[in-house]
C-alpha cells in the first residue's frame, strides 16, 4: 500500500513538473494550476506512505531517482528535447548516485 | 551561460529550505525560509527553462544536486552520519551531472550545425517529415 503511494507522488510530481515547463515556455498561466496541485498531492501522497512506515531514505531516493528517469523521458517525448545515449548514461549515474546517498543511511 | 547560473541558484534556494524544514522542528520560525526557499527555486527553475535549457537536463541536475547538498548539510549543520555509501553517491552524482552536461553540450552543436548547414537542414526537414508520417 505504501508502495501505491509512493507510485501516485512520483506521477503527481512529475506531472506537476511537466506543467512547470509548459507554465514557463508556453506563457499560459492555466498550467500553474496542476503545477501546484500536482506537487501538493505528490506531498500529500509521500506523507501518507511515510506514515505507512516507509523509511525516509527509500521513499525519497526512490521519488527523485524515477522522477528524473521519467522526466526525461517524457520531456523527449511531449517536448522532442535531444535525449543522446551519452546523456543517458549521465542520468543512470545520477540515478545510482541518488540509490547510495539515500540508502546508504538505511539499516 | 545564464541558464547554469540560474540553475546553480535555483539548487541553493531548495537546499536552503529542504534544510529549514530540518531546522524548523526546533526553531519554528525557520519555516519562513522554507516556504521562501521552495517559491524561489521553483521561480529560477521556470526562468532556467525559459532560457531554454530542457526539462530533462535541468530537472535531472536540479533534483541530484539537492540531494547530495541537502545530505552533505545535515551531516555538516546536524551532525549526521555520512558513510562510505553516501559518499561514494556524492562521487556518483557529480559524475552523471558532468555527462549529462557534456552529452547536452554536444547535442545543442549537433543541432546548431544541423541548423547552419543548408544540405544538413534539408535532410533534418525531411527526416522530421518520415518522423510525421
Amino acid at each position: 500500500m505504501s508502495w501505491l503511494l509512493l507510485a501516485g507522488a512520483v506521477l503527481a510530481e512529475v506531472g506537476g513538473t511537466l506543467s512547470l515547463r509548459m507554465a514557463s515556455t508556453g506563457g499560459d498561466r492555466r498550467w500553474y494550476v496542476p503545477l501546484v496541485l500536482g506537487y501538493l498531492a505528490a506531498f500529500a501522497l509521500i506523507s501518507g506512505a511515510l506514515s505507512l512506515g516507509m523509511p525516509l531514505g527509500v521513499a525519497y531516493g526512490v521519488w527523485v531517482a524515477v522522477g528524473i528517469v521519467l522526466t526525461a523521458v517524457l520531456s523527449r517525448i511531449l517536448f522532442r528535447e535531444p535525449l543522446t545515449p551519452l546523456m543517458l548514461a549521465g542520468m543512470g549515474l545520477i540515478v545510482a548516485g541518488v540509490m547510495l546517498v539515500e540508502l546508504g543511511g538505511v539499516r | 551561460m545564464t541558464a547554469w547560473l540560474l540553475l546553480v541558484a535555483a539548487i541553493l534556494s531548495e537546499v536552503t529550505a529542504t534544510l529549514s524544514l530540518r531546522g524548523a522542528l526546533d526553531v519554528p520560525a525557520l519555516y519562513v525560509l522554507v516556504v521562501a526557499g521552495y517559491v524561489l527555486a521553483f521561480t529560477l527553475l521556470g526562468q532556467v527553462l525559459r532560457r531554454g535549457m530542457s526539462l530533462g537536463v535541468a530537472y535531472g541536475i536540479w533534483g541530484a544536486a539537492g540531494v547530495v547538498l541537502a545530505a552533505a548539510g545535515s551531516a555538516l549543520l546536524f551532525g549526521e552520519v555520512l558513510t562510505v555509501l553516501k559518499v561514494t553517491g556524492f562521487v556518483l552524482v557529480a559524475a552523471g551531472v558532468s555527462v549529462v552536461e557534456i552529452g547536452s553540450q554536444r547535442a545543442q552543436q549537433a543541432a546548431d550545425g544541423a541548423a547552419a548547414s543548408p544540405v544538413a537542414a534539408t535532410g533534418a526537414v525531411h527526416a522530421g517529415g518520415e518522423e510525421a508520417r
